[in-house]
């Protein structure tokens, strides 16, 4: 890139970059601690003229000087974080996994090292993920519910094959969330009801719900 | 539930009664003259017989069944029985095949689902994504990322969503079941992960549309294959916490929702499906500000079709906040903004894991979001 483009202009789009939000997906106006600064820069530079309003984003980062510092970066950062807070009602982390959980080593060698603190609240909220969902889904809760399913499928089917407006060899079959693996009560489905749900048709012989091992998840 | 016809066979009266209507509305009869027996009635209990959905579309019956629990007490099961749905009932057995390969899978899927119910996006008559919805973007993620060796996840195709050349080097984190080579799975271990060059076809004509769909997806068809599978896909060793914070990443910032479709049909060698080439397809819109999601089967339907942009906003920065919780608690973040229910500052960075998943599950008011 330095060699396509001048090093201030890399600068320039660094701090317009810095006041781009994607989820609000503009551009933050630098407000009034930005347009002081400006206002002090310019009045340092052209005498006591009189400053023109700020109608643009972009306006204010005419004033900025040639050489910009990391202090127009934060000014321009923190007028960013103001508009997310307006307008998200929170100041969005973009850092990603890999800065936050890997630092520096400090011994100087390549190798980064995990930090310590991060993978603590990993390795917790690991945890607690797997026990919530062991509590939720307690094995003898599903079985219950889905044996009581199983049962109401096979009355239900005997009431349909009394019709005569079905065919012979009309079934039913449970589908969706109670069936899926993802629903609240269909975890570790292991009824015959379940076993049967594509069995029902030709096209679906093929189909196996087998039963997993249990959990081992930290 | 859902009745079953045997194939090839259809209703008694299928001229005058093409969607079932009046067969359902026949069945539905005996089952109020059985509500009306009550308990002299052999076999279950039926009440609160609701009927208005006989004819919808699809048509429905809905009904309760009374159950004894263990203490004694009564129960209801809320239950519905809708007319022959092939396509839903494939689904079912496509998303349990995916439940049965990783236990990981239905955690993740589970603490999701609490978080959307909790922050009110799950509610696709309020322009918000069903779970069905969830579970594909779920999907999606798994079968399109792989270890990146560091204990964290990357994308299997390009940067840019571009195919890989070599993809044959991209093992996912879970199979692409719709395209993974069905020989693979039985090789001897070690060899690298392929995809079909084609996807076989298993035609079936769809029940409402004048359309046929290819439903094939690879099934193990006995305990020996998908042994196999769980064996090639192992999750006991992947972080759950890593897996939903990236998760929650890749939907808040990293996915192109303007460029890219949600798809299953994204793979190494294909790379990310283009909503530019679904708009010519199968004429989707193209310049909406919203995320679009494709069925794994009925490719032309897209599930995330409810949503409008002001509504995927409000998704999208669910997803962001979600991350940010977590990215603050983990990175430490002394300056966070964040405050509790009584408008208190809060320091996440003390929270336990349990008051972690709290906090992101943390419910919200049900709110009508501005934006078309």
């Amino acid at each position: 890139m330095g060699l396509l483009l001048r090093q201030e202009l890399i600068q320039k789009m660094r701090i317009e970059y810095e006041l781009w939000c994607p989820l609000c997906e503009e551009f933050s106006v630098p407000g009034s601690n930005v347009k002081d600064t400006v206002n002090e820069a310019k009045q340092a530079s052209e005498g006591d003229e009189a400053t023109p309003s700020i109608d643009l984003w972009y306006e204010p980062l005419k004033a900025f000087p040639a050489v910009l510092t990391t202090d127009h970066v934060r000014i321009c950062q923190e007028s960013r974080a103001k508009m997310q807070l307006n307008t998200l009602g929170f100041i969005p982390n973009t850092r990603n996994l890999h800065e936050m959980l890997f630092v520096r080593n400090p011994r100087g060698g390549k190798a980064p090292t995990m930090n310590s603190t991060a993978v603590a609240a990993l390795n917790q909220l690991s945890g607690a993920m797997g026990n919530i969902y062991q509590e939720t889904f307690a094995p003898e809760v599903e079985q219950r519910v889905s044996k009581q399913r199983g049962m109401i499928r096979g009355q239900l089917e005997a009431l349909v094959q009394q019709c005569d407006c079905f065919p012979e060899g009309t079934k039913v079959a449970i589908f969706g969330s109670s069936a899926n693996g993802f629903g609240y009560v269909a975890f570790r489905c292991r009824d015959e009801a379940c076993r049967k749900l594509c069995d029902a048709d030709e096209l679906f012989s093929s189909s196996f719900l087998a039963q997993t091992e249990p959990l081992n998840l930290i | 539930m859902c009745l079953q016809l045997p194939r090839g066979a259809s209703f008694a009266d299928d001229e005058n009664d093409p969607t079932g209507s009046q067969a359902m509305a026949r069945l539905a009869q005996k089952m109020e003259e059985h509500a009306a027996a009550g308990a002299s009635a052999p076999g279950m209990v039926i009440t609160d017989l609701d009927t208005v959905r006989l004819t919808a579309r699809i048509p429905i019956i809905m009904f309760r069944c009374p159950v004894l629990k263990e203490d004694g007490t009564e129960e209801f099961i809320e239950c519905d029985l809708s007319m022959h749905n092939p396509l839903a009932v494939l689904n079912t057995a496509f998303l349990r095949t995916y439940a049965d390969i990783n236990p990981v899978t239905r955690v993740l899927a589970f603490v999701i689902k609490r978080w959307t119910k909790a922050r009110d996006i799950n509610n696709p008559a309020r322009h918000t994504l069903s779970s069905y919805g969830y579970i594909i973007m779920l999907l999606h993620y798994l079968t399109y990322h792989q270890r990146a060796g560091n204990g964290l996840m990357a994308p299997i195709a390009g940067p840019d969503g571009k195919p890989l050349r070599q993809a044959s080097q991209a093992k996912p984190l879970l199979p692409n079941l719709l395209w993974m080579d069905t020989n693979w799975p039985q090789e001897k271990p070690g060899t690298p992960y392929r995809e079909l060059p084609s996807r076989p076809k298993a035609m079936l004509q769809h029940p409402f549309e004048k359309v046929s769909v290819n439903t094939y997806f690879y099934r193990p068809g006995n305990q020996t294959e998908l042994s196999n599978l769980i064996r090639l896909f192992p999750g006991q060793d992947l972080s759950l916490a890593i897996l939903l914070t990236s998760f929650f990443r890749y939907f808040a910032y990293e996915f192109d929702y303007k460029r890219f479709v949600v798809s299953l049909h994204s793979t190494a060698s294909r790379g990310l499906v283009e909503r530019e080439v679904k708009a010519e397809l199968d004429g989707w819109r193209h310049y909406s500000a919203a995320l679009t999601i494709e069925d794994p089967f009925e490719t032309f339907y897209d599930v995330a079709h409810v949503l409008r942009g002001g509504y995927y906003h409000r998704i999208r920065r669910e997803f962001a906040v979600a991350y940010s919780k977590i990215a603050d608690v983990i990175s430490g973040n002394k300056n966070s903004v964040w405050t509790d229910a009584n408008g208190d500052k809060m320091d996440p960075c003390s929270l336990s894991g349990v008051a972690l998943i709290d906090w992101i599950c943390e419910p919200v008011a049900a709110t009508e979001p501005t934006g078309n």
